[in-house]
């Protein structure tokens, strides 16, 4: 006979009934030992006989425990497997099969053979099955109530009563005693039971909720808001949609928008253009599915890129905001422009700041994509011609600290600084940044981000020493005035800070005017031959005008006035209106 | 020489920023293998806890800087036990997961609070302490000491406690940890916790110098990606080290080089970075289990 020795023993931690092992199954821990083993002994995998494994429960996961431990373990599928049950003396019986393969030459005939051998158990995997109708398992409180007889313990993580008929008891698996014997359902079930009363719950409001036009009402007019709804740019286009939806909500609360003898409720659809290109020309597409043809927006300039192509090819009036050079050009007779660009009212309002605070030298900062560029180079050419010396300055959109940016600023020391088309929450970092790194010159804001994020930045007016920025609408126009207090009433809220809000309200008035003159809300050609052939009026701005043939080749820009507001040596000025020219 | 001390101490308080959040990223990653996309509404959740808790409800910032803390670290707990555990050996999964629970975030936190930036939440020590040319405000100041000190916190953590062992090995090798009795079910849920607690302290802390608006997750996210990766992912203090290590290269190429150009610099870095050392400044070639 040969000798055997056993060697390189190696075991996992003892665990207990229910304790940290609760959530492996008997497989994974063996395979562990077992790699474990090969790693420490180096022995090829293939050079193994047999693997002999104590296993006193098998359940399905392993049914075969030595079998399925080689094989998981990585040991080549010619390794054969055993599972052994002599209760508590299964691990040394193990053994002693091992040692009698060994050394009886039942295994190969090779030098060196091992047998592994290794017992195994796992208390909380093991399925109890028993005929008798109480529970022998130790630390169970009392038996069953329900009248069953039998009951398993089926993955570590419950234990289910089976042939109660409705009644099933959970408890908690591994921790020795059934918890409930009430018929407490499982979570799968409650989760069930939620699901389909949430959906009922659902459609119940819904249904509730839609709202079904009156008799008087029986058409409807639809009109698209278009904008950045989510993004570091949602500010500018959720205040343009509420401009959007209050002119809406005051044709409506007059009985409707009047077409062909009735009366028509007007809808709004809105659409998040992301502030992209792509954005824009999904918006595009979708509300040509919803059958919209006319737009207020897109609010930016990469979403008017994209916008523009696909409401030409398609039909869709709209109405852009954006700064871009060519914003509106006889390539595309649909797009109208909102307001106007800083080519139109920039010269006057820089000469106008100039004029009061003096400075030779302006620093233009913006974010570094089509929408701050392309106002950036206009802003360029603006100071250029008035007198000043530009420089320009663009950071990656999407920065959220500007300490480098101030510091480099300071660095180039301008006597103004114009703060272009930065976003509200960039202006508000920025201007604080600028003042902690001890900026003490001019502070423009031509870009329409108004005065409120200055204010903030610099953590209020009386930290504020020389600002000029522009209101897209004049804030302290009676109009304008007039304007918010009615979105109040209309609303039930305070009307959006944000410039675009007015600016969007006044178009959209314009355009729902239009839509009444042509008849029609489907037809995007009739929409904007009536756009170009009525004065543009506001319930309260008065009486506007169209411009833009010189400057862009097509008259198709509302003259809604702008204002400059200015803040000379610490003291607020009020904003003044300033008057742009039809043509 | 001002100028340069000046922009060098900009980026040693960028840089204990990042790496607040890096460490919380690459922690969740070298521990349970999931990238968690909602890391940054960690910071944007943080963020608006204080926001609510000193403004809302007129306690003092102290209070709500740690109120922020442990309400993100328990919604990290949530997030994990409810949404994470069961996908967690599925890496696709688990990203979907974690982006979809921040784009309903965000949502929710614009309809609670609105799309712009908040106002009236400012951090509560105003000033610049200047000495010459050089400037550092006191509330950088502030941060940078807090975040210091709990980076020294977490390393104690990870390195000197029974409990960071147990998360070391759950990184190293979570087959074998889990043979040791170490249980996933215990050590993931509270290191998501712990990850999200940082990214939650650093918004507190953070958005009241800066601006506090729905949006600041994407931003901080992508920048944890670059730290993390820079520093070898699942690499606590890779991560670290690429932090200060990008704090000091945004503040020196966006100072002398200008905003645009600076990111460009900072992407070169990496690039190289990765092409001479692939798995990153300390991480290894490949994460097992």
């Amino acid at each position: 006979m040969r000798e055997a020795y056993i060697c390189e023993p190696v075991r996992t931690p003892v665990g207990r009934f229910g304790g940290s092992f609760r959530e492996l199954i008997p497989a994974h821990l063996g395979a562990t030992v077992v790699r474990g083993l090969l790693e420490r002994t180096s022995i090829p995998p293939d050079a193994v006989d047999d693997v002999l494994f104590a296993q006193c429960y098998p359940s399905m996961d392993a049914p075969a425990l030595g079998r399925v431990v080689a094989l998981d373990a990585g040991l080549p599928i010619e390794v054969g497997g055993l599972q052994i049950d002599r209760r508590c003396g299964s691990g040394l019986q193990a053994i002693i099969y091992a040692l009698m393969q060994v050394e009886s030459g039942a295994s190969d005939e090779a030098d060196l053979k091992p047998d592994y051998d290794a017992s195994i158990e796992s208390l909380a995997c093991s399925a109890f099955s028993r005929s008798q109708r109480s529970i022998g398992v130790q630390q169970l409180p009392q038996p069953l109530p329900c009248g069953c007889d039998r009951w398993d313990l089926w993955r570590p993580k419950a234990i289910w009563v089976a042939g109660c008929g409705a009644k099933q008891a959970g408890a908690r698996a591994g921790e020795g005693h059934v918890t409930s014997w009430s018929g407490r359902t499982t979570m799968k079930d409650a989760w069930k039971r939620f699901r389909s009363i949430a959906l009922s719950v659902a459609v119940s409001l819904a249904t509730a909720l839609t709202p079904s036009p009156s008799a008087a009402q029986s058409c409807e007019v639809k009109i698209g808001a278009v904008g950045p709804l989510s993004g570091g740019a949602s500010g500018l286009g959720l205040s343009a949609a509420e401009g959007t939806k209050f002119a809406a909500a005051v044709v409506n609360a007059e009985g409707g928008l009047p077409i062909g003898g009735k009366r028509c409720l007007v809808r709004v659809v809105d659409f998040d253009a992301k502030y992209t290109p792509a954005g824009g020309a999904a918006a595009a597409n979708y509300l040509a599915s919803e059958n919209v043809r006319i737009t207020m927006g897109p609010v930016g300039s990469p979403e008017t890129t994209g916008f523009r192509p696909a409401a030409k090819r398609i039909g869709i009036v709209n109405f852009s905001s954006s700064y871009m050079r060519d914003v509106i050009t006889p390539e595309f007779p649909l797009t109208f422009h909102a307001l106007q660009a800083p080519v139109t009212w920039a010269p006057l309002l820089t000469k106008a700041a100039r004029d009061q605070f003096k400075f030779d030298t302006v620093l233009i900062v913006a974010p570094n994509d089509q929408g701050g560029t392309d106002a950036g180079k206009q802003f360029v050419q603006v100071y250029a011609a008035a007198g000043v010396k530009p420089l320009e300055e663009y950071y990656q959109r999407g920065t959220t600290n500007f300490a480098p940016l101030a510091a480099r600023i300071m660095n180039i020391n301008p006597q103004a600084i114009e703060i272009s088309t930065v976003p509200p929450g960039d202006g508000v970092i920025l201007v604080k940044q600028l003042m902690e790194a001890g900026y003490t010159g001019v502070i423009g804001a031509l870009g329409g981000v108004g005065l409120k994020s200055i204010v903030e930045g610099a953590g209020g007016v009386e930290n504020l020493k020389n600002v000029y920025w522009l209101e897209v609408s004049p804030v302290d126009h009676p109009g304008i005035v007039k304007l918010r207090a009615d979105y109040k009433a209309i609303m039930g809220k305070d009307a959006p800070d944000n410039p675009l809000f007015a600016v969007f309200a006044l178009a959209t008035e314009v355009a729902l005017k239009a839509v009444a003159n042509a008849g029609t809300d489907a037809d995007a050609e009739k929409i904007a031959d009536a756009l170009r052939s009525l004065t543009p009026e506001s319930r309260y701005m008065g009486k506007a005008g169209w411009r833009g043939k010189s400057l862009y080749g097509i008259n198709q820009e509302l003259t809604f006035p702008p204002g400059i507001g200015m803040i000379v040596n610490g003291e607020r000025k009020t904003v003044k209106t300033v008057e742009i020219p039809t043509e | 020489m001002e100028s340069a001390i000046s922009t060098g101490l900009i980026g040693l308080s960028l840089g204990s920023q990042y790496a607040m959040i890096a460490i919380g990223f690459t922690l969740i990653f070298g521990i349970m293998g999931v990238i968690n996309f909602m890391h940054g509404g960690g910071y944007v959740i943080g963020g608006y806890l204080a926001f609510a808790v000193s403004s809302g409800m007129g306690l003092p910032f102290p209070i709500a800087v740690i109120g922020a803390a442990i309400g993100t670290a328990l919604i990290g707990y949530l997030i994990e036990t409810f949404f994470v555990d069961k996908y967690v050996d599925d890496h696709n999964a688990t990203m979907l997961i974690t982006l979809g629970i921040y784009l309903v975030v965000t949502t929710v936190i614009i309809i609670i609070f609105g799309p712009e930036p908040v106002s009236g939440f400012s951090f509560p020590i105003s000033g610049v302490l200047r000495w010459g040319g050089l400037y550092f405000s006191y509330s950088n100041i502030v941060v940078l000491v807090i975040c210091t000190t709990t980076i020294v916190a977490v390393y104690s953590l990870i390195y000197r406690t029974r409990y960071g062992i147990a998360l070391r090995a759950m990184a190293d090798n979570r087959a074998i940890a889990t043979a040791q009795g170490i249980r996933p079910g215990r050590m993931f849920p509270v290191a998501f916790s712990l990850a999200m607690a940082l990214a939650g302290l650093t918004g507190a802390l953070v958005t009241p110098i800066l601006v506090l608006e729905p949006h600041l997750g994407e931003g901080q996210l992508l920048k944890a990606f670059i730290m993390v990766i820079l520093g070898g992912l699942g690499s606590v203090a890779g991560a670290t080290i690429a932090a200060f290590a990008v704090g000091a290269v945004e503040a020196y190429s966006s100072v002398y080089l200008g905003g645009s150009k600076g990111a460009l610099v900072l992407f070169i870095i990496v690039l190289v970075i990765l092409l001479v050392r692939p798995s990153g400044l300390l991480g290894r070639e490949a994460r097992k289990a």
